[in-house]
């Protein structure tokens, strides 16, 4: 008998379970593949000052290579830097990172458990109070009792589905994504992250260059529309970059990330959603990893409150929703408003506005402050936002 | 594995698939199981397609 399952040990999940832990509860955390952290579905790149924040310890080997910032190519190459002097963001390897985010749960006082996928939420007389999940435990149906269920499987997210929390994606908000992990490559600049826009390039998205130590990077893109699949996109953007074009892939990565902001109501009775589950996803910049962890932290807090308060209606758990939409709800909020213009932007609008931000000193103190995506999407949508009143 | 009977032809996993694997031809859909990488290990698939069916034709 637990208090609480943790469905999925990504990110999300681990710092819920462990944030659970910390607070005495009895969780179980359960990973349906045979090991945590793979496949990775990422990009891998984050800001150091939001694992800080959150008090993430990450050990030497999960940190392939520490960045200086981010240099953005407009669709005719006019470059907008956004560098720091010191290291502000880590490109990590993220099964090592996701596996010490579980250990750490594991050593809150949280049980462990992989190759076990939920199969159904148990409510009493099958409409009331959760009283358990039924799971496949390598290939066995066991039920797991709990209280409350805290959905941290993804995008595809069943356990919000079931709770009637999760809608389908349409199409156009579903953003295409694939990257290579290439090993043999020239790189300019070991320690700065590159990102290149253009309707050529990466239709209703990006394509990015994020160096991870040695002649090894990841090089990926998303697109929304366009003409072709994500994958001839990026062969096409590999073969057109002289640096890439020699090198070798060693890992395909593919996967979907919805850009139409959070979803309306991340809980039910005995239901809470945290991460890709919630679409607590940086609609601009595509980026999921430190809101999930953040909101896992604020999920645990107010599981652990329920738990306390023997108390998993729905009522109560809204504790949860309302504190992690004053946290992150503005810069998600920003983020749409940027993507939905930015959306509209030609190419041409774009090198324009590449054109007057390079000779504006955005301040490198703000990157040095907050998440870096955020710190950007934060400069940009100020910055646009005042070149559009001005016009 | 797609559900004939369910599919509407709409298009939506064709347009969304990141590694180009299906394909509509003459009023069918295909999946090119070559192409979607995580074909020997299904359950790693990304299952993009499966998440924008709108009449869950597409399953894991």
């Amino acid at each position: 008998m637990y208090d609480v399952v943790v469905v999925g040990a990504g990110p999300a999940g681990s710092l819920t379970a462990r944030t659970l832990a910390e607070k005495g509860a009895k969780v179980l955390l359960a990973e349906k593949r045979p090991e945590i952290g793979v496949p990775v579905r990422c990009g891998e790149a984050t800001g150091i000052a939001g694992l800080e924040q959150l008090g993430v310890k990450v050990g030497k080997k999960a940190v392939r290579n520490k960045t200086r910032g981010a240099v953005i190519y407009s669709p005719n190459k006019t470059r907008v830097e956004f560098l720091s002097e010191k290291p502000i963001g880590y490109v990590l390897d993220r099964r090592l990172f996701d596996k010490a985010l579980a250990r750490q749960a594991a050593e809150a006082g949280a049980e462990v458990t992989v190759d076990t996928a939920a199969t159904a939420i148990l409510r009493r007389n099958g409409e009331g109070e959760v009283i358990g999940v039924e799971v496949s435990r390598g290939g066995e149906r066991e039920v797991v009792e709990c209280s409350c269920v805290v959905g941290a499987d993804g995008v595809e997210s069943r356990v919000g589905r079931w709770a009637g929390l999760t809608t389908r994606s349409p199409v156009r908000e579903m953003t295409s994504c694939v990257e290579y992990e290439m090993v043999g490559v020239d790189i300019d600049s070991p320690d700065v992250m590159e990102f290149y826009f253009g309707s050529e390039i990466a239709p209703g998205g990006y394509a990015w260059v994020f160096p991870k130590g040695g002649d090894t990077v990841n090089v990926g893109l998303g697109v929304r529309g366009g003409e072709g699949s994500a994958i001839s996109y990026l062969r096409e953007f590999v073969r057109g970059m002289e640096g890439l074009r020699k090198g070798r892939v060693t890992r395909l990565v593919s996967g979907g990330v919805p850009v139409q902001g959070p979803i309306e109501k991340s809980v039910a009775q005995g239901i809470v959603l945290v991460g890709d589950a919630a679409r607590q996803i940086d609609p601009l910049t595509g980026g999921g990893l430190y809101n999930a962890m953040h909101c896992g932290v604020i999920a645990g807090e107010a599981v652990a409150r329920a738990v306390e308060a023997k108390d998993f209606s729905e009522e109560y758990l809204r504790g949860y929703e309302k504190k992690w939409r004053e946290e992150i709800g503005i810069t998600l909020l920003k983020s749409l408003q940027l993507k939905r213009i930015l959306d509209a932007m030609s190419d041409e609008d774009i090198n324009a506005a590449a054109r007057f931000m390079g000779r504006v000193d955005l301040g490198e103190l703000r990157l040095e402050k907050g998440p870096l995506h955020q710190g950007m999407a934060l400069d940009i949508v100020g910055f646009l936002q005042g070149l559009l009143l001005k016009n | 594995m797609i559900i004939e009977d369910h599919c509407l032809l709409c298009g939506a996993c064709v347009n969304v698939c990141p590694l180009g694997a299906l394909e509509l031809r003459s009023r069918r859909l295909m999946l090119h199981e070559d192409r979607c990488f995580e074909e020997p290990c299904r359950r790693w698939s990304c299952g993009l397609c499966s998440m924008v069916c709108p009449v869950e034709a597409i399953h894991r």
